[in-house]
């Protein structure tokens, strides 16, 4: 901060390649990959000219909008630390907290399918975000509303639980 | 267990599919572990390979007022007993280890039960522990070994009244918060010992430890908060020796004459908040507060009870998260009279809150009578810090060096700095013998 005058050029960002179980290439930065602790763990150990990887488990749709999310972190991260530095005020982790809201209001589908994905990449803050979400859909809700809600089957004969 | 996790890894599904029930194992418990007990157990009469989930989920999360919302019928005579039934049914149950134990309670029930559940949560190694009775004090009988413990990590009571053996020693803790906790000793206890070798937060708010002499080792200790403004604890006395070296966070709220002692002054930054009947607190010499407690230090409605703090010496004002008013700033050194040496580590980040800043006079032979050197690092060379300086020069009477460390981008700037320079020595000055040394 005290020294921010020296104007010292950037280096070029680096960049990771990510590529999906379809195929498709996601060239990101290398601080956005590096959200993903799983990415992170034995990063240095690869070569600075081989840093792809390959995501079996998780499809184009889905990393697009983990690589969004990643995105949002790193660079709110950044904007949060610089108001702290600069001693003023910022409401940061509330507008994040409120995009992580809005963020995870998907289908189902997509819920389950970034929740797979989090914990595949191993993205804390992602996988407690879906899981709080589906923990939300749960709570309050008799059986039956869960049931419905997530098209499970009742194959139970007796009820054990029955009595409460 | 049945763990067909994989069948529908990478498969696409269709709209009307059950994902939930087939997603791995561990991320189902992750999904129970966030919900109270209460629901967890209830997914078991979803479908068969629901039934035992929940007895995996590491965290157990009790509160008799959800067996009230759910209940049909608030009237319902035996709801205590079910309640007490349904917690000895989990814990039968339940067979994994348990990491968090969470038990809120809004009835009270028989010391046995409460004494059980404890006693069987301990032998499950439970890492946090958290016991609230959400209306009164009650004693809950809680068993003498809970005090020895050494798994435990996190430790909150809320609402308890007991009798605690002379030595507690927990050789995990690290936060230890008590809320509206009553602790008391057998009479022939003299001195209480609370050995916390790794306790990093300890929070008390209006809770008593009825014993004379306590003392409480706490060498890692960051953050200590003491709170008391019950009306009922105000006349009680006891004596609490602090050992704790490493504090850096200190609060105090008190309106009670107690002796609370510390020995944790080197590293102490964001000093006492409000320093009221502590009286062993005034003995600090050196004080370094932050911006952001100053409004409290010096809050109007507080400023009659706060006693000035004669015996600091040496005052360093650094920067937290807010500014620093102007006035406050003032107030602050009204609360310091004595002091030598005023440093501004972090440099002079003081709002400029119009005409305020600039027309800080006060000019009174009591205010600043030894302030002999001031130092302000990462001077930017603003008008407001120009102001801060002015105002300094003009009210300490014996200065003797004021120093004045420019941020790198203004001594890059040597014609800039020196129209600086020429300005700060022509401002005037109380004190006849002063020298500025501006680099």
């Amino acid at each position: 901060m005290k020294d921010s005058f020296n104007p010292s050029i950037e280096p070029p960002k680096k960049t990771v390649t990510l590529v999906s179980s379809d195929g498709y290439d996601f060239e990101v930065e290398e601080e956005v990959a590096l959200e993903s602790q799983v990415i992170k763990d034995g990063f240095e150990d690869k070569a600075v000219d081989d840093r792809e990887y390959l995501l079996f488990n998780v499809h184009s749709d889905t990393l697009e909008l983990i690589i969004k999310y990643c995105e949002k972190h790193v660079s709110s991260r950044k904007s949060i630390s610089a108001a702290a530095a600069s001693s003023s005020s910022s409401n940061g982790e509330e507008a994040l907290k409120e995009w992580d809201e809005h963020f995870i209001s998907v289908d189902t589908n997509t819920l389950y399918d970034i929740l797979m994905a989090a914990d595949y990449l191993n993205i804390k803050s992602l996988l407690d975000l879906a899981i709080q979400k589906v923990a939300d859909t749960i709570h309050g809700r008799s059986p039956e509303q869960i049931r419905k809600k997530f098209n499970i089957e009742n194959d139970s004969i007796i009820d054990p639980w029955a009595s409460e | 267990m049945e763990g067909s996790n994989l069948q529908f890894l990478g498969q696409s599904s269709g709209e009307c599919e059950d994902r939930l029930s087939f997603l791995p194992e561990s991320i189902l418990h992750h999904i129970l572990s966030f919900l109270p007990t209460k629901c967890a157990v209830g997914t078991s009469i979803l479908a068969i390979r629901w039934r035992y989930h929940w007895t995996s989920v590491p965290i157990l999360d009790f509160s008799d007022d959800l067996l009230h919302s759910t209940t049909r019928s608030y009237k319902d005579p035996f709801l205590k007993d079910k309640f007490i039934s349904f917690v000895y049914r989990v814990l039968l149950l339940h067979d994994s280890d348990i990491h968090r134990f969470c038990l809120t309670c809004s009835h009270t029930y028989h010391v046995s039960h409460f004494n059980a559940w404890v006693s069987a949560v301990l032998k499950r190694e439970v890492k946090e522990l958290i016991i609230k009775m959400s209306s009164g004090v009650h004693s809950i009988g809680l068993p003498n070994y809970l005090f020895r413990c050494g798994s435990l990590a996190i430790l909150h009571i809320k609402g308890i009244e007991d009798k605690l053996p002379a030595l507690i020693s927990f050789s995990s803790l690290k936060v230890l918060h008590l809320y509206f906790t009553t602790f008391h000793w057998d009479e022939s206890v003299e001195q209480v010992t609370f050995n916390l070798p790794v306790l990093e937060e300890f929070r008390m708010e209006n809770s008593m430890l009825l014993n004379v002499n306590i003392i409480v080792f706490a060498p890692l200790l960051i953050s200590l908060y003491i709170y008391e403004t019950g009306s009922d604890i105000v006349d009680c006395y006891w004596k609490m020796k602090i050992c704790a070296e490493n504090l850096i966070s200190l609060t105090m709220i008190s309106r009670c004459l107690r002796a609370y002692s510390l020995n944790c002054l080197p590293t102490l930054v964001d000093a006492s908040k409000y320093l009221v009947g502590t009286r062993e607190l005034c003995n600090v010499k050196d004080l370094v507060v932050s911006s952001d407690i100053v409004e409290d230090i010096v809050s109007p409605e507080l400023a009659s009870i706060v006693p000035k703090l004669f015996k600091v010496t040496n005052l360093g004002v650094i920067n937290g998260d807010y500014i620093l008013e102007g006035s406050h700033f003032v107030n602050l050194l009204c609360q310091v009279p004595n002091i030598e040496s005023l440093v501004f580590p972090d440099g002079l980040a003081l709002r400029s809150s119009g005409e305020h800043v600039l027309t800080l006079t006060i000019l009174d032979l009591d205010f600043l009578p030894h302030l002999k050197t001031v130092e302000v690092r990462c001077f930017y060379g603003w008008e407001n810090e120009i102001s801060v300086i002015m105002f300094l020069l003009k009210n300490a009477r014996v200065l003797e060096k004021m120093t004045i460390i420019s941020v790198s981008t203004l001594s890059v700037d040597p014609e800039k700095q020196m129209k600086i320079s020429k300005r700060l020595l022509m401002l005037p000055r109380a004190s006849g013998c002063s020298v500025i040394d501006f680099s």
